[in-house]
Parts: structure tokens; C-alpha cells; sequence
């Protein structure tokens, strides 16, 4: 027993020998933890994420203590950390899999030990709040957790000592990875920062003895300036957005996840009807510009297969800078601008065979780049912005016409079974079909039947369409070809054809995209509105691939030219109407003072950029001067001190004057003179110490080596003559010892290293030094 | 600002004292190998007239040295082997009654000499070392109510062996303190030995030394050094170390006025043989240990704890602030 408390209390004693005591030590880094890890608070909610916060700081911070104590080592230390790991892990991360809230699992173990690898990216990808739920907690418990127990380790067992200070960078690397799996929410930043950067220096400026009372008013004025305007200036020249992975994780992309082009057919057409959306340049003679390709119905409408469908539509990837393509068909460059398309889709010829984005996001855009070589569609995940533009080579196969496929059967290619197909469309089928006997002529017969019956109308009424519903579901194409009068545009005929051929076994997809009109066909760079958005069926033919079919009656075949509805209607007796009030005069559209204004914009932009200048000016300046007065000051201060010791009192003062000159030049660039020595036993010794310096720097001033040391011995011997012999010196001798005075403490300067000499010139050593032995004295 | 009693020394005067000094010190040196400091300090005390005192080891050459500066000084010199048994007449001389003349003479002692060395001074009685007291302060022999002066100079070099050793008698206090300077060779360095061993044939090295300097010139470097500046301010020092030696708990015995006053005269002398009119502080820190130390008494706890009267002294001048300006 005794033994054993003999061999323990060398311990004791190690841990209390600090500069400060462990349980400071403890209690620091513990609280610098608990800031570091304040970000965290809006990803989980406070509520749910304290208790693993503060159970991970307790029990890491227990485990360290423990450790250091009784002195296990590393494995021990870390075998210990593991099982309280999972033991306390158990009810504060995973409360779920507990029994009774408490006592672990096998299943809450095995969760533990899963997350360490798989929270992070969960914690990253999921939308905040995460509350509590499966095992999203184990990222601040682990975090609180192994933080204290590297740190107060570090902090209690370094050797020597003061290498503990290396346990408060512990806190800021917690800092930024909780930053990092941070929102962009933050909790009172300034203050946490202020608070986690004093409460961390002060500490290792304890630890390593450094922290002593005259530092301490110069030091906290320092902390208080740069905090200050680090408050102050750091949002005015940084940009506020905080920088979180969250913002760069990009998930995988799924079409699903967006809605069905077709189904914006409509808004093609209405909205963007005279929008100019791209200008293709360069689009070879019958090629289209495809935006999607669909190939899932649902009963609802047409879309991009989802991305489980591994071979489909809805493969989106990352690509290259080269595409490998199996089509084949003649090569072409296009370049495509995009003005207003505001979609995931990007508009595409043929199939790609690179994609080469222009201007200064072009690399960002290419992060972005999904392709699915299948339909030879694009996406940027995050959207086309306006003005993107891109060259793309490409492929586009040459079209076979009936005859060149005359009896070939259709391709095998795997597409998703439509569902919840109407009833009509399978009777519709096959009134059309009738005897057709090869696919193609299948295909024929549905593209004809379809645009001879039907009626062309975008449906919108307020132009003088004839109404047609939007839509392409189940009811929709129900109506289309079971109502009265077949009406619709291409979204229904597309959708009514593809649903079709399936039906009657052809693989069909359905395309939307914008094919050029007549007028626009062959040139060199056609630009394409909205109205000229238009949806068809590709069919695959074995060893033909996708053919094309235009199912849409013509755009002139419109309903109000021969339907008994609109003849029947007579047009009531009735007084002429007043001819229409002419157009109100409008000012010029080209409107004279947009430039003034803009100059005004410009104007109020100028001056704000100039207030910003003033202000982060101000803000810089202000700080600056704080920080330099007492610079200025302490150089005055030696400057008035010089001058007096010139000129005050007799010869014989002077001349002292002048040595001491010569003393706080060197006390103050850090080679003081012995204390209670002789002014020769001085003069030795600085004659060593500059001696020293100028062999280190390799500089030897004005004097070279040895005439630094003769020059000192010299002065010295020249003030002692002066002083302790008999009479007054003359002044040209006083003149003659200030001249030297000066020639020495220029090269006492040059042979030091040059950041001793910076700080000379603003070191209080002197200044502080001179009042303490005349007080001393007096004593 | 303190009179000076003394002619001032001119430059010219202490270049030439420099000078002199020098050069005894060299023909010393051809006698003594490799100890110039001790030398230097052995001539300061001649001149500045007070007697030297050497403790060492025997064989470390305190009787060459005390023979050689003996043989440097044109002058009589004799030397007293000191044993328990030496009275204090055989020192100071005898008046006998010569009965050619019917008178009683008075027999000189070989204490009548300019430079005597007393060697082995601790082995002869109490007595018989206090017979030397009133010589070496006085310079003056009182016999049967006679006074008869000894001339000038007047230096005793005495030697001593370690006092531990056996059949040794402790000086008394008083004693010590007239000895103006207490010091000790110590061993050569090699380069030293091996020259004394090449030397070996030769038995007496001070034979070859030939006299360098007069009585009289002796008497007129010690009125020169006497004339050396000492400025207020350090006096001032070494009154302030005298107290402090006194004030120190480990001192029962500080050093005495006559110590101070010893320390003064031996930098004066110290400052001429450097060429210099004026004594600076770094002169009295140097001396204080040599003229100091010995004339301290420490207490008896601090003896049995192994502490020196060097080491205290040391303390007290590594405490004790040089004077850097003059006062007032």
C-alpha cells in the first residue's frame, strides 16, 4: 500500500508541476471544444444536439485524465477510449437502438462503429434540421469526443511542458470541420471567435510561462485592436457567404427529380413564344436540336426514365473531353449560344461527340455536364444559365428513309412499360395500323392516320386558338382520340403515337426539341423561339437506329376553318361598333433617357463603391494609428532622451550620457549590458555579444569585426578617464565621444540580424530598464 | 571634492611609472614563470609601502618569488626562516655590551633590511610573530627604549604554508591585517613547468636576476602613485563595499578602516602601472579580493558550512553597484 502510494506521488507532483494547473488545463480546452463546435448547432437543432456534444466532451475529457493519471499508454489509452466510445455513444448518438434509453445493442454498436465512416456524408447530403434521428448524431459526439481526448492528452502529457500549447490547435481544426459540415447559418460568430481566440492564447500563453504582468496591458490593447478591426473590416472586405461542403457536395443527378419536359410544351409555345432561346450556329441540313428525350410513361405524362433505369433515358454521367459514340452518321461543329432557357436541359444535336464550354465559368459548367449517350441528351445539374455558350461536336446519323428499311424488324432496346395506357390508344392503334404488315409501315401508318384526322392547336384562346387542354395524360389522350374532334398539338401527338407503337410492339420514345422551319433550314445560324419547340416519336429499327416520325398535323390544318360550330353561330344584329380609339400616343420605345439613367445607376454604383473605399479605408486606417501611436510615441521618447543626455549638465555628464547611449542601444536590441559591472567589464561583454551577432549575420558595419569590441573598450575607457579623472573634459571632446557615440550605435545596428533591428526601434526596454536601478539605488 | 595631499601625477609621469613597472615586472618574470598577475600584485604592494603576504603550498615557488623581487630592488635583503623555536630577538636584534668600548651595542636583526622575507611565518610562536607588528606598521625597531628605524623602503614579504598543515600557529587578526596584499601563485601552467624543468641544472633561478631599480626610485614610484586622481565616487564604492562586508550576516568581522585605506593605496598603485593618473572602479574590484579577503572573519556557521571569505567578497562586489558617473 505504502509502496504504491510512493510510486504514485511522483505522478501527482508531474501532473501539478505546469505552468498551469491540469485541472485549468481541462477545463480550457474542454470549453474551447464546446465554441469550436457551436456551428453544429443549426444543422441538428439545439435540442437534439447538446447531449452528444456535452457526453462526448465529459467522457473524452474523463478517458484523457484517466490516461494521463495512471499513465497508460497509447494502445491502452486508445483500446479505453474505444470501448467508452461505444458504451456512452450508445444512448447519446444512437438513442434509438438502446434499451431502455441506455444500455447498448449489438444493433447500436455495430451503428457506432458504422458511422465513424458513413455520418459524414450523410450529415453533408441530407437537408438541416437532421434532429436525432438514425445515427446522424455520432459526427458531433465523435467530433466532442476524440477533440478533447487528442487535446487534453496533448495538453497533459507533453514533454516538455510547454509543447502542450500544440493542444490548442486542436479546438480550430474542430472548428472548421464543424464549419465545414455546417450550414450557412452561424451562431454569433464574432463573439465565438473573440471568445475560442482569447480564451486559447491566453491559455498557451500561460502554459509556456509567457504570460507575465508588464506584457499584459500591451497584450490585451494588441488583442482588443486587431479583434477589433477584425470584427470591424474582416465583413466589409470578405464576401459573408460562409464556405460549407453542403454547398459543393453535388448529388447525383436524377431526371426524376425534375418534371417532365413535355409537359412544359405549353409554356414553349405560350410564354416564350417570341423569346429568342438559342441561336444555333452551324446545324447541319435536317438535324434537330433535341432537349429531352422520354421513354416512361405513367399515366400521367411522358418522362425521363428514372435513374434506376440503368440502360435507359435516365442515365445521366459525367463525361470527358471525349464522348465515345457507336453512331454513326456525318460529323458536324455546332456551336450553340443559350439565351433564356431556363431548365436543367441543355439543348443538344445528334449525338455529342465533346463538349467545349466557353467564357470564365467554363470549367464549373463542365463540373456540371451529365450526358446520357443513349438519347444523346444533356442536363447541367444546376441549370442552363443565360449566356452559356458551348461548341459541341457531334454526330448526326444519316435518316434512312422507308425503303432502306424497308422489312426491318425493330431494334432491341430495353425501355420502361408504359403504364395506366387508355383504352383508346390501343383501339385507336389499330384502327390505324389496319393491315400495315412491317414495322415501318406501322410506324407510317400511326404518323399519317394521326395527322390527316387530326386538328392543330396550341389551345391558346387568347390569340384565337381553338381551346385545347394542355397535358398529355391518360385523360387527355383519352379525349384526343376518342372526343369529338381531335385537337391538340405536338405534346398530344407525340405522346398519343409513342403510346401507341408501344402498344403495337415498336420501341417509341417520345423527343422534345425544336426543329427548324423552312425558312431556317440550311443556314448558317438560326435562332429559335419558343413557338418553334416541337415534340416527335423515334421508333428503333434494327440496324437503323432511331428514326424519326411527325405525327403533329400541319400548324395551318387549324379547326376554325372548318368546323360547323364556328359557321353556326351567327353573329347578332348589331350597331357597328365604334372603330377602335386609336393607338394613345406612347413614348418612343427607344427611350432617350435610358442612357441618363443608367449613368445615374452608374453614378449611385461609383459612390457607393467610393463609400465602401472611405469606409474599409477608415476601418484600416483607424486600427493602423491605434497601433502606431504608441510606436511613434516610444520613438519620441528616445529621441527626447538622446537630446537631453546631449546637452544636460556638464562635460562629465554628457559624456556618462553618452554611454548610456550606448547601454539602451543595446538593451534594446536585446544584448543589455550585465547589471552592477564596470563600464570595461560592460564593454567586454558587448564586445563578445556584437562580436557574436556579426560572425552569425555576416555583417560587420562600419567598423568591421574587431572595431566594433576596440570601439567600445575605447568609449568605455574614455568615459572612466573622463569621469574618474581630475578636471572637466573640454567640449570638443564631449563633441568628439558623442560623434563616436553615434558612429558605434549605427553599427551595433548593422551587425545585428535585421529583425532584431526593427525591433529595437520600437523595443520600451530602455525605457522601462533606466528607471529600476536608480530607484534601487535610493533604496 | 576631496583634497588631495600628494602632487598630481602628470601624464607624462605615469607613462613613465608604466614603464618602470613593466619592466620589474619582466625581470620578475625571468625568475618567476607565467605568474605576471601575481607579480604585478607583489609590486603594488611594494609600492604602494605595504607588506605581502603569500599562502600556498610549498614548492609553488613563494620563496623565489619573494627572492626575486628582492634581488630586482638594488637594496639590502635578508630573510628569516621562521621555526617554534625563533625568538622574537633573532628577528629584531639584540643590544650586546661590547667590552672594547664598555658600551651596549645594538645588533641589527635581519628585519633591517629593504626587502625581508619571512618565510614559513605561521610555523614561529605567537611571540615571536608579533614582534614583527610594530615593525611592519612602524617601520621602527624599539630596543631597550631605542627606537631605530628600518629605512625606506621597507617591505615583508612573508610566506605561509596552508594553515592546516601541522606544526603550524594561526596568524592572529590583527596581524593579518598589516599585511597589505594576502595572495598565492598557485601551480605554473605546463608551458611554465616544463621551462622550470628545462631549467633543472640551474638551482636557483633569482641568481641570475640583477638589480633593476634603486631604493630611491623605489621611494619615488611610491610619492608618484601616491599623487594618482581618486575621485570621490570611488571612494565612495569602497566605503560602501567595507560596510557592506560588515553588514553581511556571514561576516563576524568586516574589513577595518586600515583595510579600506590599504585597498585605496594598492589601486593608486594599480592605476599608475597601467598608465593611468586616476583610479577607475574596475581597480578597486580587481584589488578587493587580494586586499580585502583577508582581513575578513566569518562567522562560524558559515565557516562549517565551507564558506570563504572570497566567496563572500565576491558576493558582496556582484551586488554592490559600480560607481558609473561622479557623485553630485
Amino acid at each position: 500500500m505504502t509502496a504504491d502510494l510512493r510510486a504514485r506521488e511522483p505522478r501527482a507532483r508531474e501532473l501539478r508541476a505546469a505552468g498551469t494547473p491540469p485541472a485549468v488545463d481541462v477545463v480550457v480546452l474542454v470549453a474551447g471544444l464546446a465554441i469550436a463546435l457551436l456551428p453544429l448547432l443549426p444543422v441538428y437543432g439545439v435540442a437534439a444536439v447538446w447531449p452528444p456534444i456535452l457526453g462526448g466532451l465529459v467522457a473524452g475529457a474523463a478517458v484523457a485524465v484517466v490516461a494521463a493519471w495512471r499513465r497508460w499508454s497509447a494502445l491502452v489509452t486508445a483500446a479505453v477510449a474505444i470501448l467508452v466510445y461505444l458504451g456512452a455513444g450508445a444512448s447519446l448518438a444512437t438513442p434509438g437502438t438502446t434499451v431502455f434509453a441506455v444500455l447498448p445493442t449489438p444493433a447500436s454498436i455495430t451503428s457506432l462503429l458504422a458511422a465513424v465512416v458513413t455520418v459524414w456524408k450523410q450529415v453533408l447530403t441530407l437537408e438541416p434540421e437532421l434532429g436525432a434521428s438514425g445515427n446522424l448524431l455520432v459526427a458531433p459526439y465523435l467530433l466532442a469526443f476524440v477533440g478533447v481526448l487528442v487535446s487534453v492528452s496533448i495538453a497533459l502529457r507533453a514533454e516538455p511542458r510547454a509543447a502542450g500549447v500544440w493542444a490548442a490547435v486542436v479546438a480550430p481544426v474542430v472548428l472548421g470541420l464543424s464549419v465545414l459540415l455546417g450550414t450557412k447559418q452561424t451562431v454569433q460568430p464574432v463573439a465565438a471567435g473573440v471568445v475560442l481566440v482569447v480564451l486559447l492564447v491566453t491559455w498557451a500563453a500561460m502554459r509556456r510561462g509567457s504570460l507575465v504582468a508588464r506584457r499584459l496591458v500591451s497584450l490585451t490593447v494588441m488583442a482588443a485592436v486587431v479583434a477589433a478591426s477584425g470584427a470591424v473590416v474582416g465583413p466589409l472586405l470578405a464576401p459573408p457567404a460562409r464556405m460549407v461542403l453542403r454547398d459543393d457536395l453535388v448529388p447525383p443527378f436524377d431526371p426524376k427529380d425534375h418534371p417532365s419536359p413535355l409537359s412544359g410544351f405549353r409554356e414553349f409555345v405560350k410564354d416564350w413564344k417570341d423569346t429568342d432561346l438559342l441561336t444555333v450556329h452551324g446545324l447541319p441540313e435536317g438535324a434537330t436540336v433535341r432537349l429531352a428525350t422520354m421513354d416512361a410513361f405513367d399515366g400521367v405524362v411522358w418522362n425521363v426514365a428514372g435513374a434506376e433505369a440503368a440502360r435507359g433515358s435516365g442515365e445521366f454521367r459525367r463525361v470527358g473531353e471525349h464522348i465515345a459514340t457507336a453512331e454513326r452518321g456525318s460529323r458536324a461543329r455546332v456551336e450553340i449560344e443559350v439565351h433564356d432557357l431556363p431548365l436543367v436541359w441543355l439543348p443538344t444535336v445528334g449525338y455529342a461527340e465533346s463538349f467545349a464550354f466557353d467564357g470564365p465559368d467554363a470549367r464549373a459548367l463542365a463540373d456540371e455536364l451529365r450526358y446520357n449517350d443513349a438519347t444523346g441528351t444533356a442536363v447541367l445539374t444546376s441549370g442552363v444559365p443565360a449566356g452559356t455558350r458551348w461548341t459541341e461536336e457531334v454526330v448526326v446519323p444519316a435518316l434512312p428513309d422507308d425503303d432502306e428499311i424497308g422489312a426491318a424488324p425493330v431494334g432491341s432496346v430495353s425501355l420502361p412499360e408504359p403504364r395506366n395506357v387508355p383504352d383508346a390508344v390501343s383501339l385507336f392503334a389499330g384502327e390505324l395500323a389496319g393491315t400495315a404488315t412491317s414495322p415501318v409501315l406501322i410506324a407510317r401508318s400511326l404518323e399519317a392516320g394521326l395527322a390527316e384526322r387530326g386538328w392543330f392547336s396550341h389551345g391558346l384562346t387568347d390569340s384565337g386558338d381553338y381551346p385545347s387542354l394542355s397535358g398529355h395524360g391518360a385523360d387527355r389522350l383519352t379525349t384526343l382520340l376518342g372526343g369529338d374532334l381531335m385537337v391538340g398539338d405536338g405534346e398530344q401527338y407525340a405522346s398519343a403515337m409513342a403510346l401507341m407503337a408501344r402498344g403495337m410492339g415498336l420501341p417509341a420514345r417520345v423527343v422534345l426539341g425544336f426543329v427548324p422551319d423552312e425558312e431556317q433550314a440550311g443556314a448558317v445560324q438560326i435562332t429559335i423561339r419558343g413557338e418553334d419547340v416541337q415534340a416527335w416519336v423515334e421508333i428503333n429499327f434494327a440496324g437503323r437506329g432511331w428514326v424519326s416520325f411527325y405525327p403533329t398535323p400541319p400548324d395551318t390544318k387549324t379547326p376554325q376553318d372548318d368546323t360547323p360550330q364556328d359557321q353556326s353561330q351567327p353573329q347578332p344584329q348589331v350597331m357597328q361598333p365604334p372603330p377602335p380609339p386609336a393607338d394613345p400616343v406612347m413614348p418612343p420605345t427607344e427611350d432617350t433617357e435610358q442612357p441618363r439613367t443608367e449613368d445615374a445607376e452608374q453614378e449611385a454604383r461609383d459612390d457607393d463603391s467610393w463609400r465602401t473605399f472611405v469606409a474599409i479605408g477608415a476601418a484600416a486606417t483607424v486600427p493602423v494609428l491605434l497601433v502606431l501611436t504608441p510606436l511613434l510615441l516610444i520613438i519620441a521618447a528616445k529621441r527626447r532622451r538622446r537630446r537631453l543626455r546631449r546637452s544636460t549638465g556638464d562635460g562629465v555628464a554628457q559624456v556618462v550620457g553618452g554611454w548610456d547611449e550606448i547601454l539602451d542601444h543595446a538593451r534594446d536590441l536585446r544584448r543589455a549590458a550585465p547589471a552592477r559591472a564596470t563600464r570595461r567589464e560592460i564593454a567586454v561583454d558587448l564586445a563578445g555579444a556584437f562580436a557574436a551577432a556579426a560572425d552569425d549575420t555576416r555583417r560587420t558595419g562600419a567598423f568591421g569585426r574587431l572595431g566594433i569590441s576596440g570601439a567600445v573598450v575605447g568609449l568605455a575607457a574614455d568615459a572612466d578617464a573622463v569621469v574618474f579623472g581630475r578636471g572637466a573634459p573640454a567640449v570638443a571632446q564631449v563633441d568628439a565621444y558623442w560623434a563616436q557615440v553615434d558612429v558605434l550605435a549605427a553599427a551595433m545596428r548593422t551587425v545585428v540580424p535585421r529583425r532584431h533591428r526593427w525591433r529595437a526601434r520600437w523595443s520600451t526596454a530602455s525605457l522601462r530598464a533606466r528607471r529600476t536601478p536608480r530607484r534601487a539605488r535610493r533604496t | 571634492m576631496l583634497s588631495q595631499t600628494a602632487t598630481t601625477m602628470t601624464p607624462e609621469q605615469s607613462a613613465w611609472f608604466a614603464d618602470t613597472f613593466d619592466a620589474l615586472v619582466e625581470n620578475i618574470g625571468l625568475a618567476v614563470l607565467g605568474k605576471e598577475h601575481v607579480v604585478r600584485l607583489a609590486l603594488t604592494a611594494m609600492l604602494a609601502e605595504g607588506h605581502l603576504l603569500l599562502e600556498d603550498a610549498p614548492g609553488t615557488g613563494k620563496t623565489s618569488l619573494a627572492k626575486a623581487i628582492a634581488a630586482t630592488v638594488q637594496g639590502t635583503h635578508s630573510r628569516i626562516q621562521f621555526t617554534p623555536d625563533l625568538l622574537p630577538s633573532d628577528v629584531t636584534g639584540v643590544t650586546i655590551y661590547d667590552q672594547a668600548t664598555r658600551t651596549f651595542d645594538f645588533h641589527e636583526g635581519p628585519i633591517f633590511a629593504s626587502v625581508v622575507l619571512a618565510d614559513e611565518i605561521n610555523r614561529a610562536s605567537p611571540k615571536t610573530q608579533s614582534a614583527l607588528l610594530e615593525v611592519m606598521e612602524e617601520s621602527r625597531v624599539t630596543v631597550d627604549k631605542v627606537s631605530h628605524f628600518v629605512g625606506r623602503p621597507f617591505m615583508v614579504i612573508a610566506t605561509q604554508n596552508p594553515i592546516e598543515q601541522a606544526g603550524t600557529y594561526r596568524l592572529p587578526e590583527a596581524q593579518l591585517d598589516r599585511f597589505l596584499i594576502k595572495t598565492s601563485l598557485g601551480y605554473p601552467d605546463r608551458d611554465s613547468m616544463v621551462r622550470i624543468f628545462a631549467g633543472a641544472a640551474q638551482r636557483d633561478r633569482t641568481s641570475v636576476l640583477t638589480a633593476r631599480i634603486t631604493t630611491a626610485g623605489v621611494a619615488e614610484m611610491a610619492d608618484l602613485a601616491a599623487g594618482v586622481h581618486t575621485d570621490g565616487a570611488v571612494l565612495d564604492y569602497v566605503a560602501r563595499l567595507a560596510e557592506e562586508t560588515r553588514l553581511d550576516p556571514q561576516t563576524a568581522l568586516g574589513v577595518s578602516v586600515r583595510g579600506g585605506l590599504s585597498l585605496v593605496r594598492a589601486a593608486k598603485v594599480w592605476a599608475a602601472s597601467q598608465g593611468r593618473s586616476y583610479v577607475i572602479p574596475d581597480d578597486i574590484k580587481l584589488l578587493a579580493e587580494p586586499v580585502l579577503a583577508h582581513r575578513i572573519m566569518l562567522e562560524t556557521e558559515a565557516e562549517f558550512a565551507g564558506v570563504t571569505a572570497q566567496q563572500v567578497l565576491g558576493r558582496i562586489l556582484a551586488a554592490t553597484d559600480p560607481p558609473a558617473a561622479r557623485i553630485g
